[in-house]
């Protein structure tokens, strides 16, 4: 009984990807660090609704401005281009589980790059179930 | 893990905010009560719990054996935390719905109401606004075990139980002298409660069980059920003993239910000692420092060391030192924040002693950043120091220290060639103490949590009750009430 309750738990907090909410929600308060938490979450919750219905424009800590930043650091010398090690590791900067990625290609382009960020970081942020 | 890759800084502002705000628990609460309800969609809920903000409220049973005065201490605590007061008999009689009708209805068959039953009833009471917003106290609910394993399986869990007991004896005298208002079903008592209103007296009737053998029935079955109860709130639970003045019981009553469980928050103990010399500062901080593995900061140590190494700052202060003059406050900051400010500190932890002395110091601390989350102050009184410090006696060729009331020294020989410390003569120390009167209470004043430790005990329970508040959260303060002191 106790056993199947727990198992039940876990599989409501995988499908409603509960634990990855939590954890947006507390890197976004511990960096902004808002006078009145309760307010700011509620905030940010009925941000994450809305961003649900219209599939755009969910509340994350990084923007496209941040991508192209790392984007900058990564590639010092205007090459145009990253190698797949620097691409793995600027997913992991931005906070992106790289587990279960496949292996990224060679060379990968400005364009691609930023596409790829941000798609992963609306997939981070994108914490409910589909 | 790579060790070439540069270790992870967490800037000591967030845990700062993180523990202030409490962030922790806030999303703890949150996660703990989706897995209870596991809504369909979750954010809708999660706003709507947030938006409630009763994450504080009471959550209350008060039990005890027949006439142990559950009732009164249940209405003194709705009455004190604004709650409200929920009694089994209530629930019947309050409200229409469904599970009353039919709990009414076993009533009316003269049959037990089934614990399922009386779970459901409850639950739905819980749920209406006045509880969720205000918190709830429940008198004598649950009576069996089943009824708390139901509750429980249901989402239902009271943050603090109140166990009164009392001897049998004393609760079968104190029941047959029991009487009731009829009209407004309050509980008075022929000697311990009698209403002053003549009006009142009148109307008093005896209700009915209080005889010596109804009355010892009704205890074996409470005694029966109570350790089942119990079991399965093991952790939540406190007996106080209600053979006492009534208004000492709710002291105690109080007292327990303002305290909050131990949080799992990450937490760095950042504890300030302060006291009068020979209150024991040294000794509690060397034991919290070795006990928690948190650093032990001490002022007027950290100040010698810096001298010692000549530092700049170390320099600019050697005249005052070897004048035995107070060290300029700004300097003495400039070093302490030196300390306090490296990772080991920062990531452990410290407990500070010998600084601040007065609210301007603290002042100076707190703008630092340096805002300590538990303060202690060690009291004993001033002939209590004067002993400790001014018989306290070094031997010049064992370097062996000794103290004429509570270490002897060993043979005659030892004693005659005894050396004092010039600064613990009895001057000497009477001047510090009285530096210590003219700081202490506009320090008091400056932080607002300040835990008073009885320092004239023996060092270990001092330090037992030292180690306890650090280790629990402070409690919680009565709304409109200010924290006392």
């Amino acid at each position: 009984m106790a056993a199947g309750r727990e198992l039940q738990a876990e599989d409501y907090l995988r499908e409603n990807r509960i634990m990855e909410l939590m954890n947006n929600l507390t890197s976004l308060l511990l960096y902004h660090r808002p006078e009145r938490p309760r307010e700011f979450l509620i905030t940010q919750l009925e941000k994450l609704k809305l961003a649900r219905l219209a599939d755009e424009e969910y509340p994350c800590l990084f923007g496209e401005s941040n991508v192209d930043a790392i984007f900058g650091i990564l590639d010092p010398s205007g090459q145009g281009y990253v190698t797949g090690t620097q691409y793995t590791e600027a997913l992991k900067t931005l906070g992106v589980d790289v587990s279960n990625l496949p292996a990224p290609r060679e060379k990968i382009t400005h364009e691609v790059f930023k596409h790829d960020m941000i798609l992963h970081l609306k997939k981070s942020s994108a914490t409910f179930k589909i | 893990m790579d060790a070439t890759a540069k270790p992870l800084r967490i800037p000591p502002q967030m845990a700062v905010y993180a523990e202030e705000h409490r962030v922790f628990d806030i999303l703890q609460k949150m996660v703990q009560n989706l897995l209870i309800d596991r809504p369909e969609d979750p954010i809708p809920y999660l706003i709507a719990h947030l938006r409630q903000d009763n994450d504080d409220v009471p959550r209350i049973f008060v039990l005890g054996p027949p006439a142990s005065g559950k009732h009164i201490m249940a209405k003194l605590l709705s009455e004190r935390l604004n709650a409200t007061h929920l009694t089994p008999e209530g629930l019947l009689s309050n409200d229409v719905s469904a599970p009353v009708e039919e709990a009414l209805s076993y009533k009316g068959k003269d049959q037990e109401i089934p614990d399922a039953l009386w779970v459901r009833l409850v639950r739905e009471r819980l749920a209406e606004v006045d509880c969720t917003k205000r918190g709830w106290v429940i008198e004598g609910f649950p009576w069996t075990r089943e009824q708390g394993l139901l509750l429980q399986m249901s989402g239902t869990c009271p943050d603090h139980i109140v166990v009164l007991d009392a001897p049998d004896i004393v609760l079968i005298e104190r029941n047959m002298g029991k009487r009731i208002d009829p009209t407004t079903g309050e509980v008075y008592h022929t000697t311990f409660d009698w209403p002053e209103d003549p009006e009142v007296q009148k109307n008093l009737v005896e209700p009915a069980g209080i005889s010596e053998e109804e009355t010892g029935r009704r205890l074996l079955e409470y005694r029966r059920n109570i350790p089942g109860i119990l079991c399965a709130f093991s952790k939540i639970y406190k007996k106080i003993n209600a053979d006492q003045p009534c208004m000492d019981v709710f002291s105690q009553v109080l007292t327990f239910v303002l305290s909050k469980p131990r949080s799992l928050a990450p937490y760095t103990p950042r504890i300030l000692l302060y006291g009068p010399p020979g209150s024991g500062r040294s000794l509690q901080a060397a034991l919290l420092a070795q006990k928690y593995d948190i650093v032990n900061v001490s002022c007027g140590q950290v100040l010698k060391a810096a001298v010692a190494k000549k530092t700049k700052t170390g320099l600019a202060m050697e005249p005052y030192i070897e004048n035995k003059q107070q060290v300029p406050d700004n300097l003495a900051l400039r070093i302490l924040r030196d300390r306090l400010s490296r990772l080991d500190c920062a990531g452990r932890g410290w407990v500070l002693h010998g600084f601040p002395r007065d609210a301007e110091q603290a002042a100076l601390l707190s703008d630092a950043g340096y805002i300590p989350n538990r303060v202690f102050f060690l009291d004993i009184p001033d002939d209590v120091a004067i002993e400790r410090l001014s018989l306290r006696m070094t031997d010049p060729v064992s370097g062996e220290r000794y103290h004429s009331l509570y270490k002897p020294a060993p043979r005659v020989e030892v004693h005659e060639r005894l050396r004092q410390n010039p600064a613990d003569s009895e001057q000497q120390v009477q001047l510090r103490l009285d530096m210590y009167h003219a700081g202490a209470e506009e320090l008091e004043e400056f932080y607002p949590d300040v835990i008073h430790v009885n320092a004239d005990q023996d060092p270990y329970t001092v330090f037992e009750f030292i180690e306890s508040c650090v280790v629990k959260p402070h409690p919680k303060c009565v709304p409109g009430e200010l924290p006392s002191p």
